[in-house]
């Protein structure tokens, strides 16, 4: 359980979003982490991941405060899906995700069967098996999404946090490793923090949903998040309409209803 | 692949140490270096030639090669930029200073004829501040790219301190400093080697305790530390051993240019992975390979005059990597 208590979070004395309760984080669930750009996404999953960016309020992962939880501890409870790029591009896909297995080899990782097979059934199920001797700078945006999702998931951790995981796949792909990832989060109860700007198909997977509107960070069931007519609160612009329900993304074109 | 790369290397430190000893002003028959290490040789000239001439200065290439071969790898691992050498951190800049100052402002400073001691131990003593500078910095930068900018401004006060030294000192002087900055391989006791030796050693050792942070570090430094790789100790340790080596290489033998900043690449580009636990062993061969083929051409075999070892390595080298990239098309990091 990833305990968020009296969380404030911000640079210096600024806070960008704050939540005077406690927010709890469960195992098995799926949840999507939504809010308008530059509201403090990207900062929460730092805050939770490094303790970064914390001004008030402490963050505890199984009941021990992170500030007590070792580097090597903590690799082996949280993973993270970045949107920096700042690897090796002449690694190649099988080395990323066997040093990713970094947490469990010895101290000059030296890799076990065990941890080439967990990495094979991980590739596996993320179809990445054709590419795996090709280096990262020879794949497209969208593969390299997908090996980075891979790559957290090989570090084989319970709780993940993603940042915009999907952003350069396309619309087929968003939908199909997001279902991936559900599935995935409930067969091995994790639990998968994602941020999103697809709020459609990220809405119609999650099982919670972590917004940040207005300074605020809230954490609600997705029944209750749709319930309260969050999103059209989030989102307030002349171009969507949000009366259909949650899905009902429309564009009022007026131009091409009028002759 | 791999290990056919190495082998072949292997085999190439061999032969370029056996023809090392063997070429110079006079040439030395092959089966005679092995008498002359049993014992089994009665000319004295050849006695001294090989064991107090050309035996060190080939040790002493191999070591220097494996040296900044390996403090290069560290440094471009570390800054995460492939034009990092064993010297960005300003290293060889303080050497060269304090060099500059016991050879140009012995005037001043009111010491008059210098040994050849001094000027070692005044290069030791110049990179160690460095190094103690660099790190004292090391702990209020957080970021690496800070750390970087810094070792490049202390080089360039360095060289400004040096400029004005050199402009106030005779020309006696000036051509001392710059034989020094020309680099060489010769005229170095067993004792100088045995000092070299240990430190390399103790680098390995190093070099071994953090190779597997090293490979994380290709992640970048935020997912190496979600792996759970102590950032701070490794960027200490490869700090530690790259000042070590740059710092009594450059004392010893001079601020040798090129071989740290290229081998890597050459590595790289000849075997081709980024993995350390194969690049570092491949660079270490390719550096020492490499330093003693310049060794050798530089004594102008079969001449009576030699060349500066800093002028031949990036003689050599530099055409050599611009033929690899125009051949690569880019140079992958």
């Amino acid at each position: 359980m990833i305990c968020l208590e009296h969380i404030q979070i911000g640079y210096g004395h600024c806070v960008i979003a704050q939540n005077d309760n406690d927010i709890a984080c469960a195992k098995g669930k799926f949840i999507t982490l939504i809010g308008a750009n530059g509201t403090g996404k990207s900062t929460l999953l730092r805050a939770i991941s490094n303790n970064q960016h914390v001004i008030k309020g402490t963050i505890h992962i199984n009941n021990i405060n992170i500030n007590n939880i070792s580097d090597l501890d903590k690799s082996k409870s949280i993973a993270v899906v970045l949107t920096n790029r700042e690897f090796s591009q002449f690694l190649t896909v099988e080395e990323v995700l066997y040093l990713s297995r970094a947490p469990y080899t010895n101290f000059i990782g030296k890799l076990t069967p065990s941890d080439i097979a967990f990495v094979e059934e991980i590739m596996t199920d993320f179809e990445i098996l054709k590419m795996r001797s090709r280096r990262l700078s020879t794949l497209s945006d969208g593969q390299l999404q997908r090996v980075l999702i891979a790559r957290a998931l090989v570090q084989d951790t319970p709780y993940i946090l993603m940042d915009e995981p999907t952003s350069h796949l396309d619309v087929h792909h968003k939908a199909e490793i997001l279902l991936k990832l559900r599935d995935y989060c409930h067969q091995h109860q994790k639990c998968i923090i994602f941020s999103s700007h697809e709020l459609s198909i990220a809405l119609a997977l999650a099982d919670e949903v972590l917004a940040i509107h207005d300074l605020k960070l809230t954490h609600q069931s997705k029944a209750e998040f749709i319930a309260t007519g969050m999103l059209a609160k989030m989102f307030p612009s002349p171009l969507l309409d949000f009366k259909d329900g949650l899905l009902g993304l429309k564009i009022n074109d007026d131009k091409s209803k009028t002759p | 692949m791999k290990n056919k790369v190495l082998f072949l290397l292997i085999i190439a430190v061999i032969v370029l140490f056996i023809t090392d000893i063997c070429l110079g002003t006079v040439f030395i028959k092959p089966h005679k270096i092995w008498d002359v290490l049993i014992g089994a040789n009665n000319s004295t000239s050849e006695n001294y030639i090989i064991t107090q001439m050309r035996l060190p200065r080939a040790v002493m290439a191999i070591l220097t090669g494996a040296g900044l071969a390996i403090a290069g790898l560290l440094m471009q691992t570390l800054f995460r930029n492939p034009l990092a050498g064993p010297f960005v951190l300003g290293i060889s800049s303080g050497a060269g200073l304090g060099v500059a100052f016991v050879v140009m402002g012995s005037a001043v400073l009111g010491i008059s004829a210098v040994s050849g001691l001094g000027l070692v131990t005044a290069s030791v003593i110049g990179s160690i501040l460095v190094m103690m500078l660099i790190i004292l910095m090391s702990l209020r930068i957080k970021d690496t790219m800070g750390l970087l900018i810094v070792g490049l401004m202390v080089g360039s006060l360095s060289s400004a301190v040096v400029g004005i030294l050199s402009y106030f000192s005779s020309s006696e002087q000036l051509k001392r400093y710059v034989f020094w900055s020309l680099g060489s391989l010769g005229n170095l006791e067993w004792s100088d080697i045995l000092i070299l030796t240990i430190i390399l050693l103790i680098s390995s050792l190093l070099v071994i305790i953090i190779l597997k942070p090293l490979n994380a570090m290709l992640l970048g430094e935020i997912y190496a530390r979600s792996l759970g790789i102590n950032i701070k100790s490794t960027r200490w340790i490869i700090i530690i051993i790259t000042s070590l080596l740059a710092g009594s290489i450059t004392a010893f033998a001079g601020p040798i240019a090129f071989i740290g900043l290229a081998v890597p690449h050459l590595a790289r580009l000849l075997l081709p992975t980024v993995n350390h636990k194969i690049l570092i062993p491949t660079a270490v061969l390719l550096g020492a390979s490499l330093l003693l083929a310049c060794d050798i051409i530089s004594q102008l075999p079969f001449s009576n005059y030699s060349l500066p070892i800093n002028a031949v390595t990036s003689l050599l080298g530099a055409p050599l990597v611009i033929w690899l990239i125009l051949r690569k098309r880019n140079l992958h990091f």
